[in-house]
């Protein structure tokens, strides 16, 4: 009785600490997203001085972030972002428009995939 | 090098935590649910542990989810009768009365072969012998022999013989195993006191030491290294 008691205990425990992380993932994702989405915009505009700083900003909250994320998501995910990211900041430093847009999308799609692949979702489950 | 040696040791604790909390069954004969566990858990198990690009967490929690899922089920099949069935099957009667239940047999996919080799293997060489044989959800076949090829029992022979009693072991490996003395209704100071007996100055020499029911002391020192 005591281990079954334990087990239910652990049970909980599990879909808590689960429902817990999928939302903190989704929150961290949609913010880094939404940086790569602004300095989207502002590479669209023409304006890199602008792209620059929200590039920056989202590098930092990544890694910021990065260490409790490679707890739970596999590294060869955060990997890719990290290079996306750095692969943006140059072609916006070299002002390389039509690279730096690319670069962004693909960051952005790269983050947003990230909590994509933990979503509980018929296509994720299957 | 260093990351991957202490995932090991830490996968290895928790599948030997895990496999504790199952119960001891888990360990010995399997029913099928806890064969498939155990299958899964090693495999799980080998991901992280050799991959240190996949998080520890993603090999632990599905770990922990077959442990619990093994536990509330085995919990609940207590309960239910049906779901136990469902879970484990049910032994299935080989030999009945003497006669190969062919039916069953096929079922079982059993091939006469096979229920020879498990005779021969229970040292019953001639099915002949056989009154019953029933195969156990957990694979394992039980064998019922005729009367005439039963060994002899005391009861057979009307022998009272007195009632086997348990063994207690108070020292292994030099260790004094204070529960079990006192179990056998003994205290330190007449261990100390047979020890001295039989000449050994300090229960660290003893290598095994028993007491059976009648209080009778077994005692082997441990061998002086050369």
């Amino acid at each position: 009785m005591k281990t079954f008691i334990v087990s239910l205990i652990l049970m909980a425990i599990i879909v808590a600490g689960s429902i817990c992380y999928d939302i903190a993932l989704e929150k961290m994702t949609q913010q880094a997203g939404l940086y790569a989405q602004k300095a989207g915009e502002a590479l669209a505009a023409g304006d890199f001085a602008q792209a620059g700083a929200q590039t920056q900003e989202m590098k930092d909250y990544w890694e910021k972030r990065k260490k409790l994320l490679s707890l739970f998501v596999d590294h060869a995910y955060l990997d890719a972002v990290e290079i996306s990211v750095e692969e943006l900041e140059q072609n916006i430093i070299y002002a390389n428009g039509a690279n730096a847009a690319a670069a962004c999308a693909k960051t952005q799609a790269q983050i947003e995939d990230i909590a994509q692949n933990e979503r509980l979702e018929l296509a994720n489950l299957l | 090098m260093l990351v991957i040696f202490f995932r090991t040791i830490i996968l290895y604790l928790v599948v030997i935590l895990a496999l504790r909390l199952m119960g001891k069954r888990q360990i010995g004969q399997l029913q099928p649910s806890e064969l498939v566990v155990t299958i899964m858990i090693s495999e799980l198990v080998s991901i992280p542990m050799q991959n240190i690009g996949v998080p520890l967490i993603s090999g632990l929690i599905p770990v922990f989810t077959l442990l619990v899922a093994e536990v509330v089920l085995s919990f609940v099949s207590l309960k239910s009768r049906r779901l136990n069935r469902l879970l484990s099957g049910h032994s299935s009667i080989l030999i009945s009365n003497g006669k190969i239940n062919e039916k069953e047999l096929a079922k079982s996919r059993f091939n006469i072969e096979d229920l020879l080799e498990e005779l021969r293997i229970n040292n019953y060489p001639d099915i002949g012998d056989i009154e019953f044989a029933v195969l156990e959800t957990n694979g394992q076949l039980s064998i019922l022999p005729k009367t005439c090829a039963r060994p002899v029992t005391a009861r057979d022979l009307s022998l009272n013989l007195p009632e086997v009693k348990l063994t207690h072991t108070i020292i292994s490996d030099g260790v004094v195993d204070e529960a079990a003395l006192k179990r056998a209704n003994k205290n330190m100071n007449w261990l100390t006191k047979q020890l001295t007996n039989n000449r050994i100055e300090s229960p660290k020499d003893v290598f095994l030491a028993t007491i059976d029911a009648n209080g009778s002391l077994f005692v082997q020192t441990k061998e002086v290294k050369a």
